[in-house]
Order: C-alpha cells, then sequence, then structure tokens
C-alpha cells in the first residue's frame, strides 16, 4: 500500500515546494548561469566593459602553470584529507564497535569535532602547529623536526590535510559504525570457526562487506575536500607559501576576488562546477544500485 | 570423529545471567546429539561454549580427552551451521566453501578435490558459481552444511539449522540430515525447541529446561520414562495429561475436589494420601465398554487427522483437560461421555512438588 496525500487544491503543492525553490534559484541557478555567463567574457577592471572572448578564458587556464599545479595540489589534498578522515575513522569505529556498551559517551565524543566550524577547526589547528607558539610545533622540535608551514609548503599542505581531515573524522566515523553494527555477529563467527584470524577476518569478510559504507563515504570526502575547505585554509595558510595549499577552490576566490579577472575566475568556477556534477552523478548510479555484491 | 566430555559446564554472563549450569555429559563417537528445550533455556549458549564462542564460566570441556576450554574457535576442529547459515554474502558458494581451507592452508588440489565430493552430496554442483543471495533457502541450507563438511571436523554443531524453513523442506532436509550423518560417521550436536525433530534425529537427546538438563536418553528412553514431569509434558504430540490429585486410601485412585477421578487396576508405588501429578498420554488412553471404564471423557472437540482422530475434552466433566487419540476416523457429539482405560504400564507418576517421577 501507498501512502499518498491528496491536496484538495491544485495550488498548495506548487505553494508548499515555492520557499525551497526559490532559495535554489536564487542562490545556486542564478550565480551559475552568471558564472558561466562570465567565463565568455574579458572584463576591464572596473567593470566598465567586457569582451566576448569565447572559450579563450579556458584555453589560458590549461596554459597557465600556477593553474596546472593547483590542480595538482588540490589532487594531492583531496586524496590525502579522504584517505586520512576515513582511515582514522575506520579505526575508531572498529574501537567502538567492540565496546558497544560504552560506545554512547564515546560516540557523542568523537561528533564534536563535526559541529566546528570549518574556519574554527582551521584557527585550533593554526594555533596547536604555529612555529612560535604552537604546543605541536614544540614537540615537534623536541624530537628534532624544524616546523614553520609559513617557509615550508610541504608543511602547510601537510597542516591543512591534517585539519582538514580532523573535522570529516566524525561523520565518517558514524557511517562507518553503522555500517560495522549491521554486519550480523554470526557472520564474523563463522569466520572465527573457519580459522580466520582477527586481522583476517577484517580484511577478507568485515572490509569485502563494508564497501557500499567507503565508496559514499570516498564521494563526500573528496567534495568536502575539493569544494568545502576554503574557509580553511583561508583561516590557516591563505593559499601560501607561495601557492603551495592553494587547492582550485581556494584558487577562484584568489583570481577572483584578489587579482580582479573575474572571466578567468568564472571559468575556474565553471570547471568546478564540472567536477561536482560528475561526482555527484557517480555517486548516484551508485547509491541506485546500493550494494555490489 | 571425535569424543566429548563435558563436566559441570555452566555459563554465566557478564551482568550475572546464569544461563547454564551444572551440565554433565560423555558423548561417544559417532553419536547424533540433539539438545532440546523451550526458547531461553541454554541451548545456544552450551552449543556456542562448544564453538568457542563463548568462553566457559564454570566447568570443563573436553574433546579427545583433551581440554579445549582455553582454545580459540579455530582452533577446536568443530564446524558450525547457524540458523541464519551465515553465508558470507560477497562470496559465490565456492568462495564460502573455500575460506576455511584456504585459512588451513590446504593445497589447491585437495581443496578442489573436497568442493567437488561436498557439492556432489549435496547436489550444489550447479550452483558453485552463485552468490548466496541467488539461492532459495533450502539452497543456502545445503550451502551452510557444505561449508562443515569440506571441513572434515571432528564434531558439527548445528544451531536450529532448519527453523527458517517451511514444514515440508524441514522435513526433506531432515532426512537428508540424518543421512548425511550415517555416511560421515562423525559426532553431531543438534540443537533445536522442535522436539519432533529432536525425536526423529537423535541417538540421544539432551533435554533442558532454565539452564540445567531434566534428562539425558534416547527418544524413548523420554518418551517411556520421562524422569520429570518436564520431560513428559514436553515430549509427545498431542501433549501428555495430567491430573493432579491426592492417592485414594485403597492406593488405587487418584481423588480431586473430594471426588474419585480415575480408578487403577492395581496398587500406585505410592502412599495414600500423598499429592501426585498422573500421566498418560493420549494414544495410551483406548475407549471401553459402558461400565468397564477407568474414568471419563466428556467430549468437548474433535480433531480429525485422517490417520488418527483426536478427541478434545475434560475429566468427568471438571476442569481438568483431556485428550484421547483414537485410530481412523471417529465421530462423537459435544457433551458425550466416553469410558476409557489404560494399561498400568502406561501410567506416570511424578510428586506434586518437585515433579520428579515416582514410579
Ligand atoms: N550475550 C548474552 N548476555 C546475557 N544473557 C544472555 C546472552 N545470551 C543469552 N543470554 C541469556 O541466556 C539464556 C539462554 O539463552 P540461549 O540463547 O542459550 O537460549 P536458547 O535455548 O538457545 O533459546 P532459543 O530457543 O530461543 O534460541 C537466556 O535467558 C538469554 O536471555
Ligand atoms: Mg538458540
Amino acid at each position: 500500500m501507498q501512502k499518498r496525500v491528496v491536496f484538495r487544491s491544485r495550488l498548495l503543492p506548487y505553494l508548499l515546494v515555492l520557499p525551497q525553490i526559490a532559495i535554489t534559484v536564487i542562490f545556486f541557478f542564478w550565480p551559475s548561469y552568471q558564472a558561466l555567463e562570465s567565463s565568455f567574457f574579458i572584463e576591464d577592471a572596473f567593470g566598465f566593459s567586457r569582451e566576448w572572448v569565447g572559450l579563450t578564458n579556458y584555453f589560458e587556464l590549461f596554459k597557465d602553470p600556477g593553474y596546472l599545479k593547483s590542480f595538482r595540489t588540490s589532487l594531492i589534498f583531496g586524496i590525502s584529507v579522504a584517505f586520512l578522515a576515513m582511515a582514522i575513522s575506520l579505526g575508531l569505529a572498529v574501537a567502538a564497535n567492540r565496546v558497544v556498551k560504552a560506545a554512547t559517551g564515546y560516540r557523542t565524543l568523537l561528533i564534536w569535532p563535526y559541529a566546528v566550524a570549518p574556519a574554527l577547526a582551521g584557527v585550533i589547528w593554526y594555533f596547536l602547529m604555529n612555529p612560535s607558539l604552537g604546543i605541536v610545533s614544540y614537540w615537534l622540535s623536541g624530537v628534532g623536526v624544524e616546523w614553520n608551514h609559513y617557509v615550508n609548503g610541504d608543511q602547510a599542505l601537510f597542516l591543512v590535510i591534517v585539519a582538514a581531515a580532523w573535522k570529516q573524522v566524525s561523520y565518517n566515523f558514524l557511517f562507518f559504525l553503522a555500517g560495522l553494527q549491521s554486519i550480523p555477529k554470526s557472520m564474523i563467527e563463522a569466520a572465527a570457526i573457519d580459522r580466520a584470524g582477527p586481522v583476517r577476518r577484517f580484511w577478507t569478510i568485515v572490509f569485502p562487506l563494508l564497501t557500499p559504507t567507503t565508496f559514499f563515504l570516498l564521494v563526500v570526502n573528496l567534495v568536502y575536500a575539493f569544494f568545502d575547505t576554503f574557509a580553511l585554509i583561508h583561516a590557516t595558510t591563505e593559499g601560501g607559501p607561495v601557492d603551495a595549499t592553494s587547492i582550485l577552490v581556494f584558487r577562484v576566490y584568489n583570481t577572483g576576488f584578489i587579482g580582479q579577472d573575474y572571466g578567468s575566475s568564472a571559468a575556474q568556477s565553471v570547471i568546478l562546477m564540472g567536477l561536482v556534477i560528475a561526482m555527484t552523478f557517480v555517486q548516484f548510479r551508485y547509491v541506485e544500485r546500493k550494494v555490489q555484491y | 570423529m571425535a569424543t566429548l566430555n563435558i563436566s559441570s559446564l555452566g555459563k554465566v554472563y557478564p551482568g550475572g545471567v546464569t544461563a547454564v549450569s551444572d551440565v554433565n555429559v560423555g558423548i561417544d563417537d559417532g553419536e547424533f546429539i540433539v539438545l532440546v528445550g523451550p526458547s531461553g533455556c541454554g541451548k545456544s549458549t552450551i552449543l556456542r561454549m562448544i564453538a568457542g564462542l563463548e568462553t566457559i564460566t564454570e566447568g570443563e570441556l573436553q574433546i579427545d580427552g583433551r581440554r579445549v576450554n582455553e582454545l580459540e574457535p579455530g582452533d577446536r576442529d568443530i564446524a558450525m551451521v547457524f540458523q541464519n547459515y551465515a553465508l558470507y554474502p560477497h562470496m559465490s558458494v565456492r568462495g564460502n566453501m573455500e575460506y576455511g581451507l584456504k585459512n588451513e592452508g590446504l593445497p589447491k588440489a585437495e581443496i578442489a578435490k573436497r568442493i567437488a565430493e561436498a557439492s556432489r552430496t549435496l547436489r550444489l554442483e550447479d550452483y558453485l558459481d552463485r552468490k548466496p543471495r541467488q539461492l532459495s533457502g533450502g539452497q543456502r541450507q545445503r550451502v551452510a552444511m557444505g561449508r562443515a563438511i569440506v571441513r572434515d571436523p571432528k564434531v558439527f554443531l548445528f544451531d536450529e539449522p532448519l527453523s527458517n524453513l517451511d514444514a515440508k523442506l524441514r522435513t526433506q532436509l531432515r532426512a537428508e540430515l540424518k543421512a548425511l550423518h550415517q555416511r560421515l560417521g562423525a559426532t553431531f550436536i543438534y540443537v533445536t525447541h522442535d522436539q519432533v525433530e529432536a525425536m526423529s534425529l537423535a541417538d540421544r537427546i539432551i533435554i533442558m529446561n532454565a539452564g540445567r538438563v531434566e534428562q539425558i536418553g534416547t527418544p524413548m528412553d523420554l518418551y517411556l520414562r520421562p524422569a520429570t514431569r518436564f520431560v513428559a509434558d514436553f515430549i509427545g504430540s498431542p501433549a501428555m495429561n495430567m491430573f493432579e490429585g491426592t492417592v485414594g486410601e485403597d492406593r488405587q485412585s487418584l481423588v480431586y475436589h473430594g471426588a474419585e477421578q480415575v480408578h487403577f487396576a492395581a496398587e500406585l508405588p505410592v502412599s495414600a494420601g500423598q499429592s501426585v501429578i498422573m500421566g498418560v498420554r493420549p494414544e495410551h488412553l483406548q475407549h471401553a465398554a459402558e461400565g468397564q471404564g477407568q474414568m471419563d471423557l466428556t467430549v468437548g472437540f474433535l480433531e480429525q487427522l485422517g490417520a488418527d482422530t483426536v478427541v478434545h475434552g475434560t475429566l468427568n466433566g471438571g476442569d481438568n483437560v483431556l485428550s484421547i487419540r483414537l485410530h481412523g476416523v471417529q465421530t462423537s457429539a459435544p457433551g458425550t461421555r466416553l469410558p476409557l482405560t489404560f494399561a498400568m504400564e502406561n501410567v506416570h507418576l511424578f510428586d506434586a512438588q518437585n515433579g520428579t517421577r515416582l514410579n
């Protein structure tokens, strides 16, 4: 049986969804259209005139070594964040799953970072790792590591990766824990009787059964790392030193608002938009099929 | 092939629930043992302690004379079939059967040979490359058994393996299981709450109640000489008729509410005035000629089973329910009084207080 609501008035249902549609149109469709349009023009610095240039902005981008480097940085950043955040949360979820009784308190603690605004998460790590007053950099110098992410680009990238991953761990944890708890206990027991030790059980039974969760989280984490980390980077490294942490979203802002090159910035946005659409598409395709075993 | 020795076995779960206490039994090589009892009586707990999935909190378990309390499940040389089958959903039927053998590190040729043999026995050859979700319940059950057989373990453990199947399939698989046991000659320990399954499969039955063993014996022992009132009530369908009462002055009658209810052909081996429970199975009661009855059945309703007719009613029209099983198709109007007789050897007497057998 299907539960359906039947409206007497034909107008009411449309009125009810109108606010959501209005928001979507004003804040998503319209800016997207604007970005798409601007990406085909070159505008003068004062915004007085603009000139149709077709795909020039795009061609220019892919000739620009800075942009290509930013692509590479984004890839390293995205993959590292996703991998780190997922590995840590999977470890925590496995541990939590073993002590289900104490898990409520433990779970609540683990969820806190998710409630922290991205910029604040960045600032927390910025203070922890600050070369002159951060506690972590102090410890690091204790073991002989010279920490200065203002100068060292690799260290700066590492810092934003850790900060971004940290914030995402709790989200992943919830999904992994739910995934683990949905694996029937008897399946693990059957494997134990089949002479598989705990490690082998994990890799041959538990991990394969978690594939749907893992894949879903992979997409979510990549999307997060690519598109949701602007505030975090802005608050910590501001893309520097020398573009070392300037991922694609950050570059859009830099080109547009600092460099005032609206055409190029718009073209970059459009490329990013394409990426999001592609990833969402992959995810939906996958979610439709749900499980693959 | 193995013997098991279970002595003073007990289980207290964390939190203080005593699920099982003081179980003692020796199991012979190649025996088919069925653990039976009502839900929550501790059957699965015992099986899981034997498997090593639950720690043994009291007593000792020996397999082939060696203490195994501390061994991991994988090191006990046992195989288990779960109620929900617990097949690995991401592996094919072949993969499911191979898994344990690969973990043991057997050579490829040996693995292939064992799988070929087991799948032939269980008629699974055509399904080896399917995933569990592409199989019917009965086929899944066979795969679960195949996974156990290929391991060639000392002891097979089954936890209600047929309870998710429909009645017809259950009967069919029961016969297959019995044949499998005879062919393998291995020790089987089988948990069920279905007394018919227990009676038809077991060499010996362990019947449990509230964490304790009530009786251990062959199906016929349990049927003919139940050691306690609980066993008498649990084994047999329809259930045994039981009446509580005091033994009359002549020690040949049962008195209830001040009136004689049942008359016996010989003296009972208990003293006059004692409170007892008398039991007699529905199939052991016969229709007697008028005036020859030892008790009367007031007919309530009939259950026509084809081969038999079960007549349900009450004892002498009182509040004790009584049923008899008659051969063939019989009819009888509600309210009719039927005089009944029974042989003395079919009478079971139990203590009214603690339920132990008195005769
Ligand atoms: N993990 C556990 N922690 C605490 N108590 C438990 C646990 N598992 C079982 N018990 C308790 O132990 C008793 C025996 O349970 P068990 O599962 O052995 O029963 P069973 O005879 O197999 O019943 P069923 O026929 O319903 O499967 C029950 O009272 C149950 O509540
Ligand atoms: Mg059980």
